[in-house]
């Protein structure tokens, strides 16, 4: 048995077990690797298990439900799992997952996004920050936020500002407490859509075939199979990775026809970010609305509700917001005119 | 081509058509709506078939959902089914949607409409909301004008119960998946085709049923409706 532990920013801290912990999830989670841990938030154990399924509710022909507790199977286009959740109130939280070869070999959605991913964002809520999908990057302690919906410009964005000199936090994720952004440094997910120059100049050769071949695939497939290139943020050459920063600003960003930057009031920026984060919260969106179908006056039943307030209180502070529309080909060009605007709201 | 015409209690009309053959199950979903003759401006018009959509401009979200104001297009694969819908009119006003997808493999082949239908029910269930009708998730039965509602998630004998009421005590049918609450506290039928799987027949032995059964059931209990306004106790 592999025993490995992770600390993000000694808030979460979480292990994870297993017979073999494979590239995908070592290079998600790099950056948050610890020796040892005290205080353990959630362990995740992965391989097969046998579940606890006595005394339970049986939800839907599918989930097994008690307090405080979780069972399903489940499965997602050729992936599938089955997830034991023990102690979902509890400060330590149990975790058993076990994936069949699909889920195994595409870990880092599988296991990471579906699974750890979620739990980290459960626990650092419950613990009053907020976690937001966006990018966000900064200079002079001056940090720029960019949530948007996935594939609307987070990763390009973060990637042209650290040619600028921009210093990195997060491009996926990123932690807020108080108008206070802590880093979240996962992997970048590379895709032939936002390859931009500054990447493209740090890939080796083989990496940009196999980036082609990735594409091929997707196109064969009619988009059935997309396979990320991971790239660890402080393995490339020019990107600094920092731990904290003040917010400045925020860039809500949108797909558009042309470039177009307005400013927008916070009540449609705290509803896109919570909109957002549900929808990233796939498969346990659904799992916390079957929990607290049974458990309706559970603590997991607030959870959206501690995420809002959590998010109103983390921003409320002297930050701009904007709603920023960006054009399909996002170029130099629309991130030259991006960056004059975001130094001119200086 | 074909044309079918729906009045649900006179407070939506729904219009469905179709380019394609006339299959088995193209007016088996909501049947007991059926008018015949033609509606004038029907609040919802299902068009089934293939269609250009109109996305230009819109907001494109994850690669994949097309959004305009008061509109919606995208194209998605999944359990076991692929299809391209757009839906004019998704906030506000009458709406149109265009539909063209089906099930892969013999469902596909069989019943072309079928999976069309199942995208009105959301459709349905908005515009009633905004006429202050709530389409609750339910089965209901009723007796000397008294409605029951069944309400939970799905596999808890909703169906299985509300046959029993139906067979032992001579109740009337008002829906088996959903039905219509108004805001006076009273209950408007919305028989649909019944959903019966294996687990529902475990605890009653006595309707093994093949599908040609099914049917038969399915018009035994359309006969049985004789009124559709209710009170809920």
């Amino acid at each position: 048995m592999i025993e490995k532990c992770y600390s993000i920013h000694d808030i979460v801290k979480f292990k994870i077990i297993s017979k073999n912990i494979g590239r995908r999830i070592n290079v998600e989670y790099d950056n948050f690797e610890v020796e040892g841990i005290d205080n353990i938030d959630f362990v995740v154990y992965l391989g097969d298990f046998t579940p606890h399924n006595e005394n339970c509710h049986f939800i839907d022909q599918t989930y097994y439900l008690k307090e405080n507790y979780f069972y399903c199977k489940d499965s997602y286009k050729f992936g599938k799992w089955k997830v034991q959740v023990s102690g979902l109130d509890a400060a330590e939280t149990r975790i058993n997952l076990s994936t069949n070869f699909i889920g195994t070999l595409a870990a880092d959605m599988f296991i990471c996004a579906f699974v750890i991913d979620f739990f980290i964002r459960f626990k650092l809520e419950r613990k009053g920050y907020s976690v937001i999908h966006a990018s966000s990057m900064s200079k002079d302690n001056h940090a720029f936020m960019f949530p948007s919906q996935s594939g609307a410009g987070k990763t390009t964005t973060a990637i042209y500002l650290a040619d600028k000199g921009y210093d990195y936090l997060g491009d996926d994720f990123i932690i807020l407490r108080k108008g206070q952004i802590f880093s979240y440094p996962t992997a970048l997910n590379i895709f032939t859509y936002n390859l931009n120059p500054v990447i493209k100049r740090n890939l080796s050769r083989m990496e940009r075939t196999l980036l082609k071949i990735k594409n091929a695939i997707y196109i064969v497939t009619a988009g059935k199979i997309k396979i990320f290139t991971k790239m660890n943020p402080k393995h490339i050459p020019g990107l600094k990775v920092i731990d904290k920063s003040n917010l400045k600003a925020v860039y809500l960003l949108a797909q558009g026809d042309k470039f177009e930057t307005n400013e927008a009031k916070i009540e449609l920026i705290v509803s896109s970010i919570l909109i957002n984060q549900k929808l990233e919260s796939f498969p346990f969106l659904k799992y916390l609305l079957e929990y607290s179908y049974v458990f309706p006056n559970s603590s997991i039943a607030q959870f959206w509700k501690v995420c809002e307030r959590n998010l109103k209180e983390n921003l409320k502070c002297d930050v701009k917001f904007y709603y920023t529309r960006l054009p399909q080909n996002y170029n130099g060009e629309v991130f030259y005119k991006f960056r004059e605007a975001m130094e001119c709201g200086n | 081509m074909w044309e079918l015409n729906y009045n649900i209690h006179d407070l939506l009309t729904v219009k469905i058509c179709s380019v394609g053959k006339k299959d088995l199950t193209a007016n088996l979903r909501y049947s007991y709506f059926a008018k015949s003759g033609c509606v004038d401006e029907p609040d919802i018009v299902l068009n089934i078939g293939p269609f250009k959509s109109s996305n230009d401009g819109a907001e494109i979200i994850a690669h994949r959902y097309f959004v305009k104001e008061n509109y919606f297009y995208c194209k998605e694969t999944g359990n076991g089914a692929k299809w391209e819908i757009e839906i004019f009119g998704f906030e506000k006003g009458n709406t149109v949607i265009n539909f063209f997808g089906r099930y892969h493999g013999i469902r596909g082949i069989l019943f072309p409409s079928f999976m069309a239908q199942e995208f009105l029910l959301p459709i349905i269930e908005h515009k009633l909301a905004r006429k202050n009708y709530f389409l609750m998730h339910g089965g209901a039965a009723c007796k000397n004008n008294m409605g029951f509602v069944l309400t939970g998630r799905p596999g808890v004998w909703k169906t299985t119960l509300l046959m029993d009421f139906l067979r032992t005590d001579k109740y009337q049918f008002l829906g088996d998946d959903r039905v219509i609450l108004k805001e006076d506290g009273s209950v408007l039928s919305f028989p649909t085709s019944l959903f019966l799987f294996s687990y529902t027949l475990i605890n009653s032995r006595t309707e093994e049923r093949d599908i040609s059964d099914n049917l038969k059931l399915l018009f035994h209990v359309k006969s049985r409706i004789q009124a559709n306004f209710y009170l809920i106790q």
